[in-house]
């Protein structure tokens, strides 16, 4: 009965832990997200996919030239990513790309209610959630590169995300 | 989908997408999601024409549609292809990580 009692005990222990038990993923020299065990990690032709019973993550580097395939962003992807969030910034771009920015605003669900940003010592955080469809979009503003973190599943996923990138 | 029909929206997606879409297999889930991707942009008329309504929740595009307009939608929008990019980037860019997810078998 004791011995029952104690293989009970600790198999509760390793279902606890191993549950809880964060990874992190090095997003960069300064940044990384830290993330409970999936089930199952992909590496795409340039992204990763964390994939849980009922929902993921992916992140991929975000490469000027392919965001679309007709207009080459290389040198203003971060004012039009800015842009995307805020209308102030999307005053500052040419007219055409800052409807271009207008309508990926809107197909993202942009409001002042499903936004959120924040820094992270010289890193700028741009966030949004579509309930909608509950997908999120998590972009990362570094000195060298800008990340893109897509989220498919519920808010609180959305928001565990958001607040597990952090500084390393 | 026979072998025009993968190839058609091979070149679709690869001119939507970029030569990553080229290592995507062309199967039942890919091309739902280029169904759902064109129904959900709203703004090509042209393309919108092909889009049957109202179609069950839930059911699968590629099974719904009959052969035949499945053909001639997947033609259209292969040859319409450069014409229609611009009015569906914006659902593209939110929708990639579906076909990245699709193109994983997840």
């Amino acid at each position: 009965m004791e011995n029952i009692f104690k293989f009970i005990t600790i198999s509760l222990l390793l279902i606890i832990t191993s549950n809880s038990f964060a990874d992190s993923l090095i997003l960069s020299a300064k940044l990384k997200i830290e993330y409970q065990t999936p089930q199952s990690i992909a590496h795409g032709t340039d992204n990763l996919i964390v994939k849980y019973k009922d929902w993921s993550f992916m992140h991929v580097l975000v490469d000027p030239k392919e965001l679309y395939q007709q207009i080459d962003l290389t040198g203003l992807e971060k004012d039009y990513i800015r842009a995307i969030f805020d209308v102030q910034a999307r005053s500052k771009l040419p007219k055409w790309l800052a409807i271009t920015a207008e309508e990926q605003a809107d197909v993202f669900g942009v409001t002042p209610q499903s936004t959120h940003g924040f820094m992270l010592d010289k890193a700028e955080v741009l966030a949004v959630y579509d309930a909608k469809d509950k997908k999120g979009q998590i972009f990362i503003l570094e000195e060298l590169a800008v990340h893109q973190i897509y989220i498919n599943g519920e808010i609180q996923h959305y928001h565990k995300v958001t607040h597990s990138i952090k500084e390393r | 989908m026979d072998m025009h029909e993968r190839q058609d929206l091979n070149d679709f997606l690869v001119t939507l997408y970029g030569s990553r879409a080229s290592k995507w297999p062309m199967n039942e889930q890919i091309f739902n999601l280029t169904y759902r991707l064109v129904a959900e942009s709203g703004l090509c008329s042209g393309m919108m024409d092909f889009v049957p309504r109202p179609m069950p929740p839930g059911a699968s595009p590629m099974r719904y549609l009959a052969k035949e307009l499945r053909g001639i939608f997947l033609r259209t929008i292969r040859q319409n292809k450069r014409q229609y990019i611009s009015c569906i980037k914006a659902v593209a860019l939110k929708m990639k990580n579906d076909f990245d997810l699709a193109a994983q078998g997840y």
